[in-house]
């Protein structure tokens, strides 16, 4: 069976749905070749991504049809007419024989592109540019179609112009709220490739952007703009995503997370400054970008609170997440981080550390200890460092220990605090004695036997940490 | 940058004071020495500070002194940044400890850059915030790191300390000491002043190399209270633990592995 035919096969009057054999009688000299739908859907996706460059709304219409919401975004290109041309010019010089309407809703776009001779109808002419065209255009229901044909309606503006009640009876409620999608009287649900952001803005050029100053220039009318959407609805947006597209028909994405929702233009172009400038060579835009567009994702109501003329704690939170925000932007989210204590019996395993981007939760706090002395190093060594070390009774503390080659004299020490490994997290840990032990210079260290001696016979002494 | 106060200095000129070599003024006698908690509002007051550990096995001390000084100031946020090192060898700093220490781990961000270069860069970033109280580690011991901070991103970091009124505390572990830093610090562990048999609060050596608009070369035993946020002074054992932390001089750190 014939799954599609080009122009040459169209005009000699095949088409999609023959079987193969009736074909091959019409013209024995076709050329046949095997479908590969599954490659065909890879390419529609493919197109479709491509397809975002005129919206971030792209929804899939398989097997030979996308969807955009161009809500928005025609204006760059001067007006509705444009952005088709421009679309279908591109689409042509990529090899694609492609048609396109653009109406006020997806399913009058659909048969204006697949019926009609005009492509481009508004919410007043769409009933007019609908009406002459074959009921087959509000993509019924093969029944319904046929149902409808019998009674006599055969082109879209009989259907409108026909009794509803008596209409809905016979041909089903289905065939009626088609064409309700079709003029617009009811919203059709789109399910777009990607997740449509909650708000964005985009930006186009005249000459494409070469040099990493020119790009942020333009970032920085998006941010403007994308900030005052924002702020017109009273939102923050959690998460941005930066697409700029080249001339060479590819699109490079930016992704940023923010610690708090955000909508200050100045702050979300900070970031990006930061992110493009660690990669200029990365967005390998030698051909240059000739638009971008910037998506918030993640919104939330943003409250204003009154800022207090003396803040009470010092501490303007804001200011800290905005820098959080920017050390994570450029250096990456894992490499700036909050400590926190946690209960663990390793000592390892205690030094709770996460990104900082992360949502702060309610810390334990550690209390100090009465005397002011420290019962855990300053700094910890990962892993724990092995070490020569004398032990003058079994049980005690080292006498000596030879640490990075420097044998050290201990002078004092505080000990042993037994710490017994988690036998879930680590089975089979031998226990371990630790020591605070001082030497000669007034030095402080954290040793440990690594198992008792009624563990093991000759246990190894490590450098765990060291104090202040 | 003019509606932000400019720090106090350490000693202000009187009016009509003329400048005089230091040669030839007379030595000061060690009675007059000023009192650490005078030099540590000097320090509070000022942008920029440069610690060093006094042998390659004092950067513990160092470390602890730089984060003790950060709490002399209600710092809204410290941000303690440190290039990662190698097979970890450098340590990281410790939750438990850093509490143990003082410091409120809910102002605490650590960040590990990859480079010092970045390092550098995420310094600059944090003191653009008022107040904050940043810890940059430069150099590393377990790797050559070559000359990482000049003169001129020193002042760059002393620029924005002074523009947002931050605080700076640069602790080089490499070895070198040319920038634009209002103190130089060289800190050694001292010996602790407890009973024999306990360790005893976190104890320093501490050096004043240099000071802009000051005098320099002063020693203090100090003793960290955790609980005051203070440095206090010891004096009983000063001498002698003195003349050790000064026999502890660069030939020592050259020599200590």
């Amino acid at each position: 069976m014939l799954t599609g035919a080009d122009a040459t096969a169209s005009r000699a009057g095949l088409k999609a749905g023959m079987a193969l054999a009736d074909a091959r009688a019409m013209r024995p000299d076709l050329v046949a070749v095997e479908a590969e739908p599954a490659r065909d859907a890879a390419l529609l996706d493919a197109i479709a991504a491509w397809c975002a460059r005129y919206t971030p709304v792209v929804a899939l219409d398989p097997p030979d049809g996308l969807f955009l919401d161009i809500t928005g975004c025609a204006h760059l290109f001067g007006d509705e007419d444009a952005l088709r041309r421009d679309l279908l010019l591109r689409i042509t010089a990529q090899g694609f024989a492609a048609r396109a309407a653009i109406a006020p809703s997806p399913a009058a776009a659909w048969a204006l592109a697949h019926f009609s001779r005009d492509f481009i109808g508004d919410a007043e002419s769409i009933a007019t540019l609908l009406a002459p065209l074959a009921v087959d255009s509000l993509r019924l229901e093969p029944e319904s179609g046929a149902l409808l044909k019998r009674l006599g309606l055969k082109t879209v503006g009989q259907l409108i112009a026909a009794p509803r009640t008596p209409l809905a009876a016979r041909a089903g409620a289905r065939a009626l709220l088609r064409l309700d999608y079709a003029l617009g009287r009811a919203q059709e649900p789109l399910s777009p490739r990607r997740p449509s952001p909650a708000a964005f803005a985009m930006k186009r050029f005249v000459a494409p952007l070469i040099t990493l100053d020119a790009i942020l220039i333009g970032v920085e009318a998006a941010c403007g703009d994308l900030a005052a959407r924002l702020d017109s609805r009273g939102l923050g947006a959690r998460r941005l995503a930066l697409s700029l597209y080249g001339v060479d028909a590819r699109a490079r994405t930016v992704a940023l997370k923010l610690t708090r929702p955000e909508r200050d233009a100045r702050a979300m172009l900070r970031l990006f400054r930061e992110k493009l400038s660690i990669a200029p060579e990365g967005l390998d835009a030698e051909f240059g970008i000739e638009m971008l567009r910037l998506d918030a994702f993640e919104t939330a109501p943003l409250t204003m609170a009154p800022r207090a003329l003396t803040a009470p704690s010092g501490r303007d939170e804001e200011a800290i997440a905005r820098l959080i925000d920017a050390l994570s932007a450029r250096l990456g989210d894992a490499r700036v981080r909050r400590i926190a204590l946690c209960d663990a019996h390793a000592p390892e395993d205690a030094a709770g550390e996460t990104p900082a981007m992360a949502t702060a939760e309610e810390h334990r706090c550690a209390a100090i200890p009465g005397d002011g002395a420290m019962r855990r190093p300053l700094t910890l060594f990962a892993p724990p460092e092995l070490v020569e070390a004398i032990a003058s009774v079994p049980d005690g503390p080292p006498v000596r220990f030879r640490w990075r080659r420097v044998l050290r004299t201990v002078v004092r020490a505080e000990g042993p605090e037994r710490i017994a490994m988690n036998w879930l997290t680590r089975p089979g840990a031998p226990t371990r004695d630790y020591y605070r032990v001082e030497d000669a210079n007034g030095r402080r260290y954290w040793l440990y036997r690594d198992g008792l001696y009624s563990e093991r016979d000759a246990p190894h002494w490590y450098v765990h940490g060291v104090f202040a | 940058m003019d509606s932000i106060p400019a720090p106090a200095r350490a000693a202000p000129l009187p009016p009509g004071a003329k400048l005089v070599r230091a040669a030839d003024l007379a030595p000061l006698k060690t009675e007059t020495a000023e009192s650490f908690a005078a030099i540590a509002e000097t320090v509070t007051a000022s942008p920029l500070h440069e610690i060093a550990p006094a042998e390659a096995g004092d950067v513990g001390a160092a470390l602890g002194f730089a984060l003790g000084l950060t709490r002399l100031w209600a710092a809204p946020l410290t941000v303690f940044i440190s290039p990662q090192a190698r097979g970890g060898e450098d340590g990281t700093l410790y939750a438990e400890g850093c509490a143990q220490l003082g410091l409120a781990l809910d102002d605490l961000i650590l960040v590990r850059p990859r480079t010092a270069q970045d390092a550098l860069w995420a310094a600059e970033q944090a003191l653009t915030l008022p107040g904050a109280a940043v810890v940059c580690v430069i150099g590393s011991l377990s790797r050559d790191s070559g000359k990482t901070l000049d003169l001129t991103a020193s002042r760059r970091l002393l620029l924005a300390a002074e523009t947002y009124g931050a605080r700076g505390l640069l602790v080089r572990l490499d070895g070198l000491a040319a920038s634009a830093a209002w103190t130089r610090w060289r800190i050694a562990a001292a010996v602790s002043a407890a009973a024999p048999g306990e360790i005893g609060r976190p104890a320093f050596a501490a050096q004043l190399t240099r000071r802009r608009g000051g005098r320099a070369d002063l020693c203090w035993i100090l003793d960290w209270d955790a609980h005051a946020h203070r440095f206090s002074e010891r004096d009983a054992p000063m001498a002698g633990a003195l003349a050790a932390a000064a026999a502890n001089g660069p030939a020592a750190a050259r020599r200590a592995g």
